[in-house]
């Protein structure tokens, strides 16, 4: 008994001591980042307003039909001081100048435009940047390509595009998107059919980052957008669907009714339903009339919802029968498709409020309210 | 006198760049890294101009904006807003508390330059 | 020496207790090493793929889903017209604020009328889940708070008044909070993304964090610190060891079984689906969950439910011991209420890892650890009041304690550091480790007592929440 207890004693005091140790190694550990942070924070400072002085400093003005090169002398002569100093210091003190020095060209190139934005471009192949984070696509880690791919991309370095096209195929989903994001801003919109074409399981996350890029193409995106809406992943086809809704072209109308005729997916029909109302055109009526009648409630609630979006007085005719159906969920769609349509919506809905006094026309008035009209009694 | 202008903006690569351009260009920069700050100097040396950016911790450029506004030695300064550029309402809710223009990231330093040149010029004459 | 019959008994039975004991401390520090380095990883993980999501896209995209805030509030008088104001400030695409007052006696809804200046709205009441009666629902005149909902109804409680929130809410997703949580701006952004990767998630928590001694203006949480008073500085290690190592490492293994009150968010439809918050339940928040599991194991449908420790929560915590006290006997006897509701999941295989492993972790540990050590000081004390006191085996009980206890924090301040940094000055971090070793020495044995007597209170049949006190919440810095 007296051995084994004595053993367990001491395992628990070391293992207690351990922990009191590890947590001195903490505090102190803590203390030493806070003073690297604000040396980095004051090289950051120093670096840029140095870069800031290299973009925007007057360069001497070209001969007339200047030459690319002509260009690239003046800007290299504005980094030789800094390449020099970097030459001279022992590896690890380049590699946190390099570092900083990357992060605020990096930062920069976020927020500027105009020639400016031309001489960081330079800077990052003058200074081995483009060839690292070529170099980093190749990592074993994912978080360094992801971050390489990210970084390419913001260089606005067409170097990299063929190694970004590879990393399109990544393992890992955040390499990949990665990637695509940077091959938009490198190769512009005709990226997108590629990408769409090698996407499979877009998860609504990655179709949110990929629409805020998307939607500032506007109808350039329009024919790679139709175009994926053959594909056969179902999420990319409903990406594309939401954004030819957003984007609002025209063109979209005939694929998008081809494909509620053609699909025999529930969602995506129901999703480009509700697309055809946002795109307010006059010959999907039709169309989504017929999926008034379609068997599954979600088509039919979208297509009263895009209805209402239309607009027309044949549509107001068309939903009136509504407001009389003793479904809660179709009655209030109805009720706000008509509100929608405009005043003589409005009017209907006024009318059948005052017809009935009961609870029958509440959620009419709950409508009205909605859209700023006061109900007459209730 | 060369004219004063107080840039209140949080990201040191932004200010360093606002600043090269407008000191290169003539003017005296003061700046300021916080919504707070940018209040305490903006009273104190009453610039001629106030460049503002919108997403600042502590105050956002629309409370100093408002507070700017409604303090009586500095409710004549004009103001430009810095925004971010999709954010369309964010440069109406400015313009409405009384901005004077806006510019929006990413933005170029020349026509951020022309912009200060010319709300500037504007107040001289409204004199 | 003779010794009766009994003295030996007693002898035999406090020895062997302890010694279960030391082993049941044992084995609970070598589970929790297993959990802390599966947070460990998982953070890690999380923290590298954040770096990568660009939050703010959210707040601009058209596909972004609309969320619907629920905040049940009972006399929140003084203080809530600052926090729904902060709740409209948030940094999100499109969303609703809809405060439920649960009949307050004070004048919380007079207050929130008065000053949004609302009306009584047409809205039509649909009870998707039965509740108690609702008195009216109010919007408000001023088109800059068109998106705050106020619904008034009968007193029925917390559970009761989340069900009222989800049967008015306009949107898919419903986020439930506590009136006085304090949201970060980008809260929402960050919870709302565990939904958009993963389709399956049916439920997320964020994390929770202490507000007490963090410099608040105008509702948001400018500076982070400690307080001064000794007692919420406790609750700050115990809240690091709750949510970053455990729910972090449960969550990775798909055993997550709470999900906090003050701030959850879940999809409209699965709660419905459920039967929305059990209304007589001591832990509605925890009942909930442990539903939804079994639910959708016993309908075998695919589903996930997950925590993620970025987007963060600020609540007041208590700050005197018996405050805290009976917040700790409500939420063991939720607990214990909770377990007890769905004890045929124990061990049970039919419920995968959250039978076989979640819940019987909970039991044991959670639960009755607090019990058995109680127990354990109590043998003790049998034994010198006899004259058998084992001094080996008194020392090891006493070292494992303080050895379970400090690894416990160590490494939960651990996870911190290496994760969020929240707490930026090293002195504030070495004053949680010292007070994480420190609680071991009184404090955790205050609320295993506390614990213990909740079993005793429970089933006396206490169910009712007990008073909570108020204060308000711009804290001035110091």
């Amino acid at each position: 008994m007296q051995l084994q207890f004595l053993i367990l004693i001491v395992l628990a005091v070391t293992a207690t001591i351990f922990s009191i140790v590890t947590s001195i190694a903490m505090v102190v550990r803590k203390a030493l980042e806070l003073g690297r942070s604000r040396a980095h924070a004051r090289l950051y400072q120093i670096y840029s307003s140095q870069v800031a002085e290299f973009l925007l400093i007057e360069l001497p003005a070209l001969e007339n039909q200047p030459r690319a090169s002509d260009a690239f002398r003046q800007y290299e002569s504005l980094l030789s001081p800094v390449k020099q100093r970097l030459e001279q210091m022992n590896p690890s003190r380049r590699r946190f100048h390099r570092s900083v020095l990357r992060s605020v060209l990096i930062d920069m190139t976020q927020d500027l435009t105009g020639e400016s934005a031309g001489r960081l471009v330079y800077f990052f192949y003058s200074l081995g940047f483009v060839e690292e984070e070529i170099q980093l696509l190749q990592s074993g880690r994912w978080w360094i390509r992801a971050q390489a791919a990210r970084h390419s991309g913001l260089m606005r370095a067409r170097k990299s595009i063929t190694a970004l096209t590879a990393a399109l195929e990544d393992n890992h989903p955040d390499v990949r998107h990665q990637a695509m994001q940077a091959l938009i801003v490198l190769v512009g919109v005709d990226a997108l059919s590629t990408i769409l074409r090698l996407s499979r399981n877009i998860s609504q996350w990655t179709a949110i980052e990929l629409s805020v890029i998307v939607a500032g193409f506007k109808e350039e995106a329009v024919p790679h957008l139709i175009g994926a809406l053959e594909s056969r992943d179902q999420s990319v086809v409903l990406f594309a669907i939401e954004m030819l809704a957003e984007v609002g072209f025209v063109t979209a109308v005939d694929p998008l009714m081809n494909l509620i005729r053609t699909s025999r997916d529930v969602k995506i029909q129901a999703c480009a339903a509700s697309a055809l109302g946002r795109l307010g055109d006059e010959r999907a009526k039709t169309l989504l009339t017929g999926l008034l009648s379609n068997r599954w409630a979600p088509i039919r609630l979208k297509s009263l919802e895009a209805l209402g979006k239309t607009g027309g007085p044949d549509v107001v005719k068309l939903l009136t029968p509504y407001l009389e159906t003793a479904d809660a969920q179709e009655k209030l769609t109805a009720a706000r498709a008509l509100a929608t349509t405009g005043v003589k919506g409005l009017k209907v809905l006024q009318e059948y409020e005052k017809r009935h006094m009961d609870e029958k026309a509440d959620l009419v008035r709950q409508v009205l309210e909605e859209f700023g009209l006061e109900p007459t009694h209730g | 006198m060369p004219q004063k202008i107080l840039v209140a903006e949080d990201q040191q690569h932004i200010r360093s760049l606002i600043e090269y351009k407008l000191k290169n260009s003539g003017y005296t920069v003061i700046s300021a890294e916080d919504g707070r700050s940018a209040l305490e100097k903006a009273g104190e040396i009453l610039p001629d101009l106030i460049l503002l950016d919108v997403m600042m911790p502590l105050m956002t450029g629309f409370e100093v904006l408002a507070a700017l506004k409604s303090n009586e030695k500095t409710r004549t300064i004009p103001i430009l807003m810095v925004t971010a550029q999709s954010k369309e309402d964010e440069v109406l809710k400015g313009l409405e508390l009384g901005a004077d223009d806006y510019i929006t990231k990413p933005f170029s330093p020349n026509e951020l330059a022309a912009r200060v040149k010319t709300v500037l010029l504007r107040r001289k004459i409204n004199r | 020496m003779d010794r009766s019959l009994v003295e030996t008994a007693l002898e035999f039975l406090t020895n062997g207790y302890l010694l279960f004991v030391v082993i049941y401390f044992i084995g609970v520090s070598l589970t929790y090493t297993i959990l802390l380095v599966i947070a460990v990883r998982e953070i890690l993980n999380q923290l590298r793929h954040d770096k990568f999501c660009n939050f703010r896209l959210t707040v601009q995209s058209e596909l972004t889903p609309p969320v619907s805030i629920l905040a049940p509030a009972f006399n929140e008088g003084p203080t809530i017209i600052q926090s729904v104001r902060s709740l409209l400030k948030l940094s999100y695409g499109k969303y609703e604020t809809v405060v439920i007052n649960d009949g307050s006696k004070d004048d919380t809804l007079a207050t929130l009328i008065e000053h949004f200046k609302m009306f009584r709205s047409r809205h039509v009441y649909h009870p998707a889940i039965r509740t108690k009666n609702v008195r009216a629902i109010y919007k408000s005149k001023l088109p800059e708070y068109r998106n705050l909902v106020v619904v008034d109804k009968e007193n029925g409680g917390k559970a009761d008044a989340l069900n009222v929130g989800i049967n008015v809410a306009r949107y898919e997703y419903v986020c439930c909070i506590d009136a006085d949580s304090i949201l970060e701006d980008d809260a929402l952004q960050k919870v709302m993304k565990a939904f958009l990767e993963d389709e399956k998630v049916v439920a997320v928590g964020g994390i929770v964090r202490i507000a007490n001694g963090c410099e608040v203006v105008n509702g948001r949480v400018v500076k982070v610190g400690l307080s001064d008073h000794f007692v919420p500085v406790f609750q700050v290690v115990e809240y690091f060891r709750a949510f970053l190592s455990g729910r972090m490492s449960w969550q990775a293994l798909n055993g997550l079984l709470i999900i906090s009150g003050a701030f959850g968010l879940f999809k409209k439809k699965a709660i419905i689906e459920v039967g929305g918050y059990k209304h007589d339940s001591v832990g509605e928040d925890m009942e909930l969950i442990v539903r939804l599991h079994r639910i959708y194991r016993e309908k075998n449908e695919r589903y996930r439910v997950t925590f993620v420790p970025d987007p963060v929560c600020w609540t007041e915590a208590p700050e005197t011991l018996r405050v805290l006290g009976r917040q700790r006997n409500r939420w063991h006897r939720g607990l214990l209420d909770t377990m007890l509701i769905h004890r045929k999941m124990l061990f049970n295989p039919r419920y995968g890892i959250i039978g076989m492993a979640a819940m019987p972790y909970f039991v044991l540990v959670e639960l009755l650890g607090p019990v058995f050590e109680f127990f354990g000081y109590v043998a003790m004390a049998v034994m010198l009041a006899t004259g058998t006191l084992n001094e080996q085996l008194a020392l090891l009980f006493f070292i494992v304690a303080l050895f379970y206890g400090v690894m416990f924090s160590v490494g939960a301040v651990l996870l911190e550091e290496m994760s969020f940094q929240r707490y930026p000055k090293p002195g504030d971090l070495a004053l949680l480790l010292s007070f994480g070793v420190l609680e071991n020495f009184g404090y955790r044995q205050l609320t295993a007592w506390w614990r213990v007597k909740a079993f005793w209170d429970y089933f006396r049949g206490k169910k009712s929440w007990g008073k909570m006190e108020r204060k308000g919440f711009s804290r001035p810095s110091k």
